[in-house]
Order: C-alpha cells, then structure tokens, then sequence
C-alpha cells in the first residue's frame, strides 16, 4: 500500500474530482492526505481526512475576464498561491512522508516540493485551461510570460538551475478529468508523456442539498440553468434573459435556476424554480438538458448522464469547453453577455427536440463511461507508487 | 488617417456582437469593454481578411502581442494595424 500527498487549490471545480479520486485510492486501502486550507477542505472532505493546513489564499481579480482574467489568474492567484503556500506544503511532505504527489496543475508549490524531496507526482487537470496548450500557438507571448513565472517560482524555491519541465506538466504522470470524445482534437503531442483521460469523477459527493424532486411535474420536461460560482458579478444580467427566454414555456417544461441566494429579481412565473445550492448528480436523473457556463466538471457530469447543453461561456476554460461540446455535437454554444432572450430560447429547445443533439450526448457519455473516472485515475496513481517514479 | 478603418472596424464588431455602434469607439477595447470572445475575433478575422486581404490578418497581429498590449488592445489599435497592412500580402 503507498501514500499519497494531495495538493490543490480551494475552489470546489478543482477539489470535487480530486476527492472522489481520494475516496477511491483509501478504498483500496491506500493512505491519501491532503495539503490545503483546512477550512475549505474540511467540510468537502469529512471529517476522517487527513488535511496538513496551509494558509488560505483568495484570490485577486476573480471577477476580471478574457485576457484579463489570464493575468489575475498567474499574477494575482497561482504565483503568489506558490510562494505563500510552499513551506507549509513543505512540512507536510516531511512528515506524511507520501510515495506520491498529486498536484493540481496550478498549485505549482506541489510540483515544486515534489522536486525538492525527489519525489515522484502527477499532475490532476480539473480544468481544460492548460491541456491543449491553448496559448503556444496563439498566444507565444502569453506563453512565455507563464514561463518567467514558472522560472521565477522555481528560483524562489531554491531549487538550481531552470526548470526541467513545464511544471504544470508532470513528465510522469498527467491526469485530466475530461474526456477523449471532448478533449482528443484539441491535444497537442505530449511527447510521450502519460497522459491519462479519465472523465467525470463523481464520488460521494458530501455538503449537498437535496432538492425536492417532488416538485417536478412529470408531464413537462426538466431544464437546470447553473451558472457556477465564479461568475456571480456578471450573471444577473445573464438570469434576466434567461427568465424571459424561459417565459413561454410554462407548458411544456419546468426550469431549476442555481442563484446565490435562491432568488430571482422581479416576477417569477411558476414553472422557474430559484434555488441557491443544488447536487448535480442529484438532480442530473431528472433532467432533460443543462444550461451552463461550461465548466468542466459541469460538462462532463451532465454529458455522462447523455443530457445534452446550452454552454454560455465566461471565462478561463470556459470557452474551449464550449467549444469542445458544440464540435461533438452535444449542445449549442451561445453568449453569455450578449444572447438575446428569443437566442436562448431557440438553443434550448432546439437541444430539447432535435434528437441529433441527444445521440451526440450519449456517443460522449460512451466515451466518458469508457474513460474510467475514478478508479481509472486510481488505477494510474498507484500504478505510479509501485513503479517508485521510475518512468 | 485611421478614421475611415475606425469606422469600417465598428461596421464589422457590430455585425459580429450584436452591440449598439454608438457603444463602439476607437478607444473600446476589445477585452475589457467589449468582452470579445475567441470565436468573434475569429468571426471578425473573416470579415477583415476578405476585405484588405492576409496582410491585415489580425489573428496573427494578436499573437505578437504581449500579455498587457492584449489586454489594452483598442479598436483604435486594431484600426491602425489595418491601415498599415491593408493589401499588403502576408510574409
């Protein structure tokens, strides 16, 4: 049996996939521990996790976008989230004493510490940010920032030299929660690196609300908008044209709208239902299609139940998930800023009756089931202990 | 002398995003203010491409730029670039 060291970032996208993977690994008898903020962690993880604290960090600008949000995001977030976070981070690797790391791609003191101790770690993609090296070709100039960033952490760490390696890149293992049917045209050569695809990891997902399903008429069909939780700045614009989208059609379908609150501004007909926290998995049974800001895990957890989606981009991978659902077939791309109600109405009901978008969604759901999820993602970990970082 | 592109450049963002071209002028910037999305820029890239040809390609104009002149990056900007490249072929 080995152990493994988890490192991540408190956001919940980037936290839920890799506990149902730690679920799995103890299941298997495995000793996992987690290096994070306690006070975010805790009430994910439960009580029986093993959570070596680190300073919590918040993150500047998460509210900025586009090419903005690529600048808070290295300079006001995962930078300073290194530099902060590294001797704690340190301490837990001397006293858990792990075989393995495993490292979300932007809590890079992991991959950092990883190679102080000599250890062997995988990289954990819970997002398709970096995946299809979207920047190299588009962006050189952006890239090359990163990279100074990169240089500059490693410096910072002691450590000699440059970097050997993109460190958001593990030479020995890279795991990414999305799928061959989504992700596959978009990957660029990895240079033989082990890139394991494993999909949506669901686990028992702990601290969520149930919803009462009972409120669901089942003569009409199910629609959930969800907006996720880092676009809340801009999204009651996005809820306004939604409800109005919605408006008309109260006969043939009941729409559960995730608001902060679990509130709408102005009249709410009755067939729009506002609620502040939802399960997905829960809910995920009684649904008919999924409006939402595409985040990865939201799109791989609707598409691995064949529900197909309206994708409304914000920011960060946002987009290239977007992207990635229209170009298999599986839902329609639209505005987030500027759809018009008429627009976000005609996207949903054409993914509601055209039954193209429904087989699409469940070719990806194949290809998601085939992808393994958890155990899969167990399976290479481990796979990576027994080899003791032999490649 | 960019005026004329300035204008033609508002014809085209307006046909691409929907917005009011009274919302669109030389110093808007692509991120900040209109929130500009990859696919509309490609959008955008068609549209200036068939009219001044490959040298005013903006998709590779973008890429050359850094981080901070993305960001910064006004329609003005864009109207200039086109100015100097309209019918002038690639490289």
């Amino acid at each position: 049996m080995s152990r493994f060291l988890l490192v991540s970032l408190p956001l919940s996208g980037h936290v839920n996939p890799i506990a149902a993977v730690a679920d799995e690994l103890r299941a298997r008898g495995h000793e996992v521990a987690w290096a994070g903020s306690e006070s975010f962690l805790r009430p994910v993880l439960g009580p029986d996790a093993t959570i070596y604290p680190i300073p919590l960090r918040l993150h500047r600008g998460q509210g900025d976008l586009g090419a903005a949000a690529i600048r808070s995001r290295w300079a006001g977030y995962v930078v300073p989230h290194a530099r902060y976070t590294l001797d704690a981070i340190d301490r837990a690797a001397r006293e858990f004493r792990p075989d393995v790391l495993g490292v979300d791609q932007h809590a890079v003191a992991g991959a950092l510490v990883a190679h102080r101790h000599g250890l062997p770690w995988a990289s954990l993609a819970p997002t398709s940010m970096e995946l299809g090296r979207p920047y190299r070709q588009a962006l050189p100039a952006v890239e090359s920032w990163i990279h100074a960033h990169l240089d500059g952490l490693w410096r910072h760490a002691g450590l000699p030299g440059d970097p050997p390696h993109d460190l958001r890149f593990s030479p020995y293992l890279v795991i990414s929660f999305s799928s061959a049917a989504l992700a596959r045209p978009d990957l660029p050569d990895h240079r033989g690196r082990r890139l394991a695809l494993v999909g949506a990891c669901v686990g028992a997902r702990r601290a969520g609300p149930e919803f009462p399903v009972g409120l669901l008429d089942p003569g009409r069909r199910h629609v959930l908008v969800t907006v996720g939780t880092l676009a809340m700045d801009h999204a009651e614009a996005f809820y306004q044209r939604m409800v109005a989208a919605l408006a008309p059609l109260h006969d043939r379908l009941q729409a559960i709208v995730v608001t902060p609150d679990g509130t709408l501004p102005g009249p709410v007909p009755p067939h729009v239902l506002p609620t502040p926290r939802i399960a997905l998995p829960q809910l995920l049974p009684h649904l008919d299609a999924v409006v939402s800001h595409g985040g990865l895990n939201t799109v791989c957890e609707t598409l691995s139940h064949g529900i197909p989606l309206v994708v409304a981009p914000v920011k960060d991978d946002q987009g290239i998930n977007a992207a990635q659902v229209a170009a298999a077939g599986a839902g329609r791309r639209v505005s987030f800023f500027r759809s018009r109600p008429d627009e976000l109405r005609a996207a949903l009901l054409d993914v509601l009756d055209e039954p193209a978008y429904r087989a699409a969604a469940a070719r990806v759901r194949t290809s998601l089931e085939a992808a393994g999820g958890a155990a899969a993602a167990a399976d290479h970990l481990a796979d990576l202990a027994a080899a003791g970082g032999r490649p | 002398m960019d005026e004329p592109y300035v204008a033609e450049l508002v014809g085209l963002l307006v046909e691409v995003t929907g917005e009011e071209p009274a919302a669109i002028g030389p110093h808007t910037r692509l991120d900040a203010d209109l929130l500009l999305e990859s696919v509309e820029l490609a959008r955008l890239n068609d549209l200036v491409v068939r009219r001044h040809g490959d040298g005013a390609d903006i998709v590779r104009h973008v890429a050359t730029l850094s981080l901070d002149e993305l960001i910064e990056l006004t329609v003005g900007d864009l109207a200039r670039h086109v100015a100097t490249h309209a019918g002038v072929p690639a490289r």
